[in-house]
């Protein structure tokens, strides 16, 4: 059972946080969650190990996300001035990929959380069906719910750009 | 038919519906400008989206430190300053610190840099009246007298301030240190080629490889003992034969030509496209993709050039592709070839309707099928013959 969830692990491991780190954005809460949801397998070892182990890693997303709102925001506060105070002048494309990183982020904070969720497990090659699984959704509307949430992420993120433009 | 809705024609663009629902579709978009509006506008939002969600991923790390693909290598300039190699007398630097100094002692270096520069060109008009004239250099006898002062200062290179006295002396007409040394670091080009067309003397330092942008000031400040250099020069005729093939030598490309290439050579100089992003844009590359994405486009593992280092692989739109699906991404794996030319070699998976339609039968490369995936080659400037042996290459 063990080996088992080493093989997913290796398997599905970097893929997890990959996602986790787009959906929280934070690398190290991301590298915590996707740790919580294998200890989770091992307690309780999936039939069908994708769907689930993301579906479970969403969960502790929502989960954690309520319980640490504000300690997360702080640390996140803590860590940009650390990055910022280290003294290491970033290049001005580093600068402004990190804008871009921040102008997709409040995009896609816009979102509902089916939404978003649906937009990541796509993103990590997930297909309608494992999709649905992990959502608790119908397949025949995963195609719905990812034009919708495809257009919103893209029209809030214009919009934001054009309100950044005008204030600038 | 009625119009497709929103999750239908995502449900297309996804291929996650069966081949019959695909071709009806298909034929349905055919004739209806309407869908195939909405069809093109949600495979720019599906992709928009892509592009986006995969720009949350961590940043790489800094260039500097970020290992270079085997297949970058020699794609961009040596990060190291190339020094400009000199084997002319002892150059004669002014430290940078010179002019971070107290006030008092700069202008007691000015004092004696004004001393030594007129006994410097009264010495120098003397020995011009002693000595015979020079032999055939004409461009040495249009040198300002300073060049011998500078002369006189490489003699006495363990002096500061005859040191100093090398760049106003050589510098002429302006006679200020400080002109050359606290002008911006933007100057140094244009300095140099002003000091070319004034100085033919110059002309010889001009010639020699051209400096680094980070040397380049003090390679000006080279240029008064490579001058002084000139003047033995007029001494030797075996000399002044090397001088002047150095000359006629073509200098090398370097970064600190690039900004004062006019616009017409900049667009005929291929390293336009030598640096990876720049490729990346050239290649209309939408996104990078990993191997795993690939995999699962493809539905097969990815057809490459067997011998060819490929730069990248990414993700174009199907539309760009002769021969390709309009509906689907193609993957695109971009090459350069020894004189540095790209090649695409673009892949894509054949739906369930082209291949019902035999699309596989009699295709020839470079637009050719290869089991389930339509390939196309292409290269820039590549005659027809090239492109089918590196088709022939193609595993």
């Amino acid at each position: 059972m063990t080996a088992d969830v080493g093989r997913l692990f290796e398997l599905y491991y970097e893929s997890l946080v990959r996602m986790l780190h787009r959906r929280t954005g934070d690398r190290d809460r991301a590298e915590d969650l996707a740790q919580e949801t294998f200890a989770r397998a091992v307690a309780a070892p999936p039939l069908n190990p994708r769907p689930w182990l993301f579906a479970v890693a969403l969960n502790l997303v929502r989960e954690d996300g309520r319980r640490s709102v504000r300690q997360g925001r702080r640390l996140q506060l803590l860590k940009a001035e650390a990055e910022a105070g280290d003294g290491v002048p970033s290049p001005e494309d580093e600068l402004d990929r990190n804008d871009q990183r921040a102008a997709v982020r409040a995009a896609l904070d816009t979102l509902t959380e089916r939404d978003r969720e649906a937009l990541l497990l796509k993103a990590e090659g997930f297909n309608y069906e494992e999709i649905a699984e992990a959502l608790g959704l119908a397949k025949g509307a995963v195609g719905t719910t990812l034009a919708r949430a495809r257009r919103r992420l893209v029209e809030s993120y214009r919009a934001n750009e054009v309100r950044r433009d005008a204030a600038s | 038919m009625q119009h497709l809705d929103d999750g239908t024609i995502h449900a297309l663009l996804d291929g996650e519906l069966t081949t019959e629902q695909a071709e009806a579709l298909s034929e349905h978009v055919r004739y209806c400008a309407a869908c195939a509006d909405r069809l093109a506008e949600e495979r720019l939002i599906q992709s928009e989206a892509e592009r986006m969600i995969a720009e949350l991923d961590a940043p790489a790390p800094p260039a500097a430190e970020a290992p270079v693909p085997p297949g970058n290598q020699g794609l961009e300039p040596p990060l190291a300053p190339e020094q400009p190699t000199y084997s002319g007398p002892p150059v004669v630097l002014i430290p940078e610190r010179d002019y971070e100094r107290s006030r008092i002692p700069r202008l007691l270096g000015w004092a004696a840099t004004l001393i030594v520069a007129a006994g410097a060109g009264w010495f120098a008009s003397v020995a011009r009246q002693s000595a015979p004239p020079p032999v055939t250099l004409p461009e040495i006898q249009g040198a300002p007298a300073g060049a011998f002062a500078a002369d006189s200062a490489a003699g006495f290179a363990d002096s500061d301030a005859m040191a100093k006295m090398a760049v106003p002396a050589d510098s002429g007409a302006t006679g200020s240190a400080t002109l050359l040394g606290d002008r911006p670091d933007s100057a140094p080009l244009m300095v140099e080629e002003s000091e070319s067309e004034r100085d033919p003397g110059a002309v010889a330092a001009a010639a020699a490889p051209p400096p680094a942008p980070a040397v380049a000031r003090d390679d000006s400040r080279q240029a008064a003992p490579q001058r002084a250099a000139v003047n033995e020069v007029t001494q030797s005729e075996s000399l002044r034969r090397e001088a002047t093939a150095d000359r006629a030598e073509p200098p090398a490309p370097a970064p600190a030509r690039a900004p004062i290439t006019t616009g017409a050579a900049a667009a005929r100089v291929p390293s336009t496209a030598s640096t990876p992003s720049a490729l990346e844009q050239q290649s209309q590359i939408r996104m990078r993709l990993g191997l795993d994405e690939t995999q699962r486009m493809l539905g097969s593992g990815l057809h490459v050039i067997e011998g060819l280092q490929q730069q990248f692989v990414g993700l174009v739109d199907g539309r760009l592709v002769a021969g390709a699906s309009p509906n689907a991404p193609v993957v695109r794996v971009v090459y350069l070839d020894d004189q540095r030319r790209p090649i695409y070699l673009d892949q894509q998976r054949l739906d369930g309707a082209r291949r019902q339609m035999g699309v596989a039968r009699d295709t020839v490369p470079p637009d050719w099928v290869k089991g389930d995936v339509w390939l196309s080659l292409k290269g820039s400037g590549l005659s027809a013959s090239e492109l089918a042996e590196l088709a022939r290459r193609v595993r």
